[in-house]
């Protein structure tokens, strides 16, 4: 398996999961490595998206700089968690409200260093 | 002895499956004589997890697999994972390991299903035994705490024997179409040891949205049975051990009025909702946005009770419409005179150590381990979250770093150790197997 495919499966995976909504590989400067979506869109839901964007290198900062593995944002009805996969990667789940974050964390978790390996 | 243990995760229970079942085999080289097959619940269909089991049977040549659904499984090899599987064969001359059995309707007949589970048991006094068993978990109807507001408001206060009744036949037709607590795990346990049972090992399967979670024996699946098998050796020994997060002890209050199934209406002579409260000292409101998420259940303040010279954990659901708490309480301990409790507040580091506690009572009098089992609560999986990793370090350090073992996130967790039953909540409870350390007086 390619190293591109193989980060491609382990987003599908993570959207697979119930309510999580969009899985995507930023780079720390805000480009998009890959991402995938699930099948509802909404306008929260790009907007929440654009808001990683735009965010995204502000937030791989303030992790760095504080030593954080991983952040966790509430905003537009959707939780967002950034985590962070090497020095310049980081993985971003958005899922709904409902999410259990617990088991979100930790299968987040096992999918950066899975796609760790792969950069 | 050989053993091998795999952790796969994939978005296909098709992918996950052969991946786990493709390295074990490979490692073990052969056909294990046991192997226990743990699955994820998000698949949810039942006729996946069919599939699934019955490729696990194809592919390992042998029927003796049991498992079952939880919310996370763990090898010692991989990271625990919430959308996968985790798979342990083991292939020896050393254990004796009995084909699994299944026994539907556990709810219902705890006490025909825990007979024909003594039959299984050698009772040879030359051999060490263990038995290792899977239930049905807790799972409520939608509606179930609303319904319970009903019979609170109009039987529980001034008819309390009808209650009790009521109780109980509400109990068996929850029991019959698959809902209810685990109460009945209880019995099982305390059954067995009457029969003479030494040792056991439980956990129940449990799916933490309450839609399904299921049970495996052989090539079957089930929704409602209990499925257990018993190992057995002359050269082995079986180390057994239990523990849970008791190093924050916060305050100690004393159940003052109760019903059957683990309803308690009153704490320290007040509402047991509003004393629950004042114990933990969160409001009302706080609570509910808190924990509604997690079924009114309070995760980070234990209650444990006090209970032949040891504590018993349990789960307290505090619902709102309710003026009581909702336990998971057993009745043989509410029966007794037993009421005084008191609050453990879990933290993630406690939650390690316990592990750690747990897994090192286990191997103190053994040596050269070969595997382990564990059951550690789903809850204990919540309040971790992903730094659940160190508390598999913390078992690794304890029992060896080479051992191989798998963990299994319950929905309940249950022992018997030594003949005296442990029914216990958001706890960790192990076995391992290896040699008997000599003696130097």
């Amino acid at each position: 398996m390619s190293s591109n495919q193989g980060i491609s499966s382990e987003l599908m995976d993570l959207i697979d999961l119930e309510d999580v909504e969009a899985a995507i590989l930023f780079r720390i400067d805000g480009n998009v490595v890959e991402s995938y979506f699930g099948e509802r869109y909404s306008q929260e839901l790009l907007r929440t998206i654009q808001w990683c964007k735009a965010n995204v290198e502000k937030v791989s900062l303030e992790m760095k700089t504080n030593n954080l593995n991983k952040v966790t944002y509430e905003l537009n009805d959707f939780c967002v968690m950034f985590f962070v996969v090497n020095k310049v990667s980081i993985l971003t789940a958005v899922a709904t409200e409902n999410i259990n974050l617990s088991l979100l964390s930790i299968e987040a978790k096992r999918k950066s260093q899975i796609i760790s390996s792969f950069l | 002895m050989q053993v091998a243990t795999r952790t796969s995760s994939h978005r296909s229970i098709h992918q996950a499956t052969k991946t786990a079942i493709n390295d074990v085999i490979g490692d073990i080289n052969g056909t294990p004589d046991y192997l226990i097959a743990a699955y994820t619940t998000n698949y949810k269909e039942r006729k996946k997890y069919q599939q699934a089991i019955s490729k696990i049977c194809e592919e390992s040549g042998t029927q003796n697999v049991m498992g079952g659904t939880f919310p996370g499984v763990a090898t010692s090899d991989d990271l625990p994972t919430t959308q996968g599987c985790s798979v342990i064969a083991i292939k020896s001359n050393e254990l004796e390991i009995k084909t699994p059995f299944s026994f539907s309707n556990i709810r219902t007949n705890p006490r025909k299903g825990a007979k024909k589970y003594e039959s299984l048991f050698e009772f040879d006094d030359k051999k060490s035994e263990m038995g290792f068993f899977l239930t049905p978990g807790p799972f409520y109807q939608q509606n179930a705490f609303e319904q319970l507001k009903i019979l609170d408001t109009f039987f529980a206060r001034k008819f309390k024997r009808m209650f009790n009744f009521i109780g109980d036949i509400i109990n068996k037709n929850m029991g019959k179409n698959g809902f209810g607590p685990t109460i009945f795990a209880d019995t099982v346990l305390n059954e067995l040891a009457q029969k003479g049972v030494k040792s056991l090992l439980g956990g129940a399967t449990i799916d933490l949205d309450m839609e399904s979670c299921f049970q495996f024996c052989g090539d079957k699946i089930y929704r409602n049975a209990l499925v257990g098998t018993t190992f057995s050796s002359e050269k082995l020994h079986f180390g057994h051990s239990w523990a849970f997060d008791k190093s924050q002890k916060s305050k100690d209050f004393g159940i003052t009025d109760f019903l059957k199934s683990g309803y308690v209406q009153s704490i320290n002579k007040k509402p047991a909702n509003k004393a629950f409260h004042d114990i933990i000292g969160i409001s009302e409101d706080l609570y509910e946005e808190a924990f509604k998420k997690f079924s009114y259940a309070s995760l980070l303040y234990l209650s444990a009770i006090e209970y032949a010279k040891d504590h018993i954990p349990f789960v307290s659901v505090c619902h709102p419409i309710l003026d009581g708490v909702v336990t998971t309480l057993p009745e043989r301990i509410m029966n007794t005179n037993t009421s005084n409790a008191d609050f453990f507040t879990q933290s993630g580091t406690g939650i390690q150590k316990s592990a750690f506690e747990c897994a090192n009572n286990m191997v103190k009098n053994l040596k050269n381990i070969r595997f382990g089992i564990f059951i550690n609560c789903s809850n204990r999986l919540l309040i971790a979250g992903d730094k659940i990793q160190k508390e598999n370090e913390s078992i690794k350090e304890a029992i060896g770093e080479e051992v191989p073992f798998i963990t299994l996130y319950s929905g309940g967790e249950f022992s018997l150790i030594n003949r005296k039953p442990i029914y216990s909540s958001v706890s960790v409870h192990g076995i391992v197997a290896g040699e008997k350390k000599n003696v130097v007086f």
